[in-house]
């Protein structure tokens, strides 16, 4: 929809252009910010003018810029070695969006809009994905993806500061990955989102999203037993609820999704 | 700006915040449908270079140099695209306001997408429920047949204005341009499920330049009607004003600006200053229905010539019924379920937007143009409220879009 408080656009076309304030928000693909009324913002800095390449390798991380579409991400080519590398179709099939909004939508944009179901933040957190956060006077710093997702609409970014990119370690994509998935209808919403790694050196991390207003992740340094999975399990509180799925649903498909998980994984 | 829409060079005037769909629809692309405007319905599907996006949803101010292809650029009713001939031998088209996003769309299907067609068509809804002629669409399957003249009673024929609406061609409610200059209507909403207005105050709003006037309950006719049309106008409750001063749901119309864009109408709401003296509301509607002390009653001031139902217990309406006789038939069943099933209220979500367009004609008559099945009911309760005369009423094709015409009162 037309933003109709919006009075200026910049596209910037270098690192210096980026300046938010009072207002002033950062633009992605803009399938998020054009969905719905955004009272109270007047300009918009267009980060897609600043031409960053979609993914780049270095040699121990994939680095996917925030810019990158989803459409992008599900093109990057598999590595041999890569066996997490089905995430990124896997991630990119779970959004409630159509593949006509991967064509526009960015991977940073959906981390930072910080949504529950946010799928590029389920297959980020899964993959001890680090965010690059830039901010004002050249400033850069790293968390967490998993972290920089704070809660409904919440993320780490403060005042003035963007999210730049997302490095993905390689080890992380040569793991082995379990993947579950469910949606009170067939291709709706997120309810529950949840994937296992088993990484080379044997430790064993668990990611829920969808389920819980923030990422959550359970970290083995070794595949747990059934019961060490269920008490991890018990710690987590609260379960998210909104209309697309109640808190005991969700909990109990959770469950459900880990043991499976920490079964095909063994 | 700079780009191409269907193989021909367009220069416009892009504004800041405006969406692909907006400024194609502002040169004259009415084949580009404006449904959901949330990225979700898929009625205003074009391809940018070539791949399909949301257009409603799309910053216009990338589009410099760009490719765009709407429906339009696909095919004409002379020449249709593939695609477009099977839409129109499927039958796979009802009111046809989602079919444009639906071809363009299926236009970019490989084997991938044709193998998943509920994946691949999730971004692209369909209010009157069509799927499985769509589907067959896709896949090429010809529900149609095409009878001699006399035949054809009692056989499948195509739709008759098919080829228009999947080439783009036909005029839904606002595809058409004005020959009058052409104002807009915001309405302010309430943000009270129960309030009174104390005071309202448009000055600066009517300061804004380009707003034309402002309307308030001061300048609303005094007659109740209803939202609901029935033949018989009395089936339906007068309870409530074009603009009324007590609000009894959040989001009732509090007032309405007129002005010469959306952007400056919408613009003109934020300057409006109400004072609302805050009621008591209720939100359960078991305890809404009870006598209970303290339970508002949100038409309690109104008699029995409202015809609301019961306005001392909140029951605008009632309705019971049986066919044949039930107690005999539950007597000599051999088992029977008791039991009390209740559903919520469901409000049928038309793709196409909710619209009216108006104009004084040649002869000084008010023509207006709307956005609704029942336009004779429309024109009448407008006369009704308006104090006007009625004249003849004509209706397009279509059920969800017809031209109703009221002739102004001396």
């Amino acid at each position: 929809m037309d933003l109709i408080g919006v009075d200026e656009i910049r596209v910037a076309r270098t690192r210096d252009d980026i300046v938010l304030g009072e207002g002033v928000r950062a633009l992605g693909g803009g399938t998020w910010l054009f969905s719905e009324p955004q009272p109270g913002v007047t300009g918009l800095v267009d980060l897609t003018g600043l031409g960053w390449p979609a993914v780049v390798r270095t040699d121990d991380a994939l680095v996917v810029a925030a810019t990158c579409t989803i459409r992008d991400l599900t093109r990057v080519p598999a590595e041999p070695d890569w066996p997490a590398h089905r995430l990124f179709r896997l991630c990119a099939d779970s959004l409630l969006a159509s593949f006509k909004i991967w064509n526009v939508a960015t991977v940073g944009g959906n981390i930072a809009t910080a949504l529950p179901a946010g799928a590029m933040t389920s297959l980020m957190s899964a993959l001890d994905a680090t965010a690059v956060i830039w901010g004002p006077e050249h400033t850069e710093r790293r968390i967490p993806v998993a972290e920089f997702v704070r809660g409904v609409r919440s993320t780490d970014l403060r005042a003035g500061e963007i999210l730049r990119a997302i490095e993905v370690p390689s080890a992380a994509l040569r793991s082995r990955v379990a993947f579950r998935r469910i949606a009170l209808s067939n291709l709706g919403r997120s309810g529950s989102l949840v994937i296992g790694r088993a990484a080379g050196d044997g430790s064993f991390v668990v990611t829920i999203t969808a389920a819980t207003p923030r990422p959550i992740q359970l970290r083995f340094t070794a595949a747990p037993t059934a019961g060490e999975l269920e008490h991890a399990l018990d710690g987590i509180d609260p379960w998210y609820d909104d209309p697309h799925g109640a808190p005991d649903w969700r909990e109990a498909v959770t469950r459900l999704f880990a043991e499976e998980i920490r079964e095909e994984l063994a | 700006m700079k780009f191409e829409v269907n193989g021909e060079e367009l220069e416009t005037e892009v504004l800041p915040g405006q969406v692909l769909r907006t400024v194609l629809r502002q040169n004259g692309h009415y084949e580009v449908k404006k449904g959901c405007d949330a990225g979700d319905c898929g009625a205003c599907s074009v391809l940018v270079d070539a791949e399909p996006v949301h257009s409603c949803i799309y910053p216009a101010h990338r589009l410099s140099g760009k490719h765009v292809t709407t429906v339009a650029g696909l095919g004409t009713p002379e020449d249709p695209h593939p695609l477009q001939q099977r839409f129109v031998d499927a039958a796979g088209l009802q009111c046809g306001f989602c079919t444009a996003g639906m071809v363009v769309t299926a236009s970019t299907f490989g084997d991938e997408e044709l193998a998943d067609l509920p994946r691949a068509l999730k971004g692209n809804l369909c209010r009157c429920t069509g799927y499985r002629a769509i589907r067959d669409a896709i896949h090429g399957v010809d529900n149609t047949a095409t009878p001699a003249a006399g035949e054809a009673a009692g056989r499948s024929v195509k739709a008759p204005a098919g080829l228009r609406v999947v080439t783009g061609r036909e005029e839904y409610t606002l595809d058409f341009t004005t020959p009058t200059k052409l104002l807009h209507l915001a309405v302010l909403k309430s943000p009270h499920a129960h309030a009174r207005i104390r005071s309202i105050d448009t000055a600066a709003a009517e300061a804004l330049e380009g707003v034309e006037c402002v309307f308030t309950h001061r300048d609303s006719p005094a007659t109740l009607f209803s939202t609901g049309r029935h033949e018989n106008r009395e089936d339906d409750p007068d309870d409530t004003l074009v603009l009324d001063p007590v609000l009894r749901f959040r989001g009732q119309r509090v007032a309405a600006v007129v002005a010469d864009s959306v952007r400056i109408a919408e613009r003109a709401l934020a300057l409006i200053t109400v004072e609302y003296e805050i009621l008591p509301a209720v939100f359960d509607p078991a305890l809404a229905r009870s006598t209970q002390d303290g339970v508002p009653r949100l038409h309690g001031e109104k008699g029995a010539e409202s015809r609301i139902s019961e306005p001392g217990r909140n029951v605008v309406a009632q309705m019971h019924g049986e066919m044949g006789d039930v107690e005999a038939a539950l007597a000599a069943s051999d088992a029977t379920v008791e039991g009390v099933w209740q559903t919520q209220r469901i409000s049928h979500a038309a793709l196409e937007t909710h619209a009216t367009r108006g104009w004084i004609d040649a002869d000084g008559r008010l023509v207006l143009r709307t956005s609704t099945q029942v336009p004779f009911l429309v024109r009448d309760e407008i006369c009704h409220i308006f104090g006007l005369l009625r004249t003849p009423c004509a209706s397009s094709r279509r059920g969800s879009a017809a031209d109703s015409v009221a002739n102004r009162s001396s």
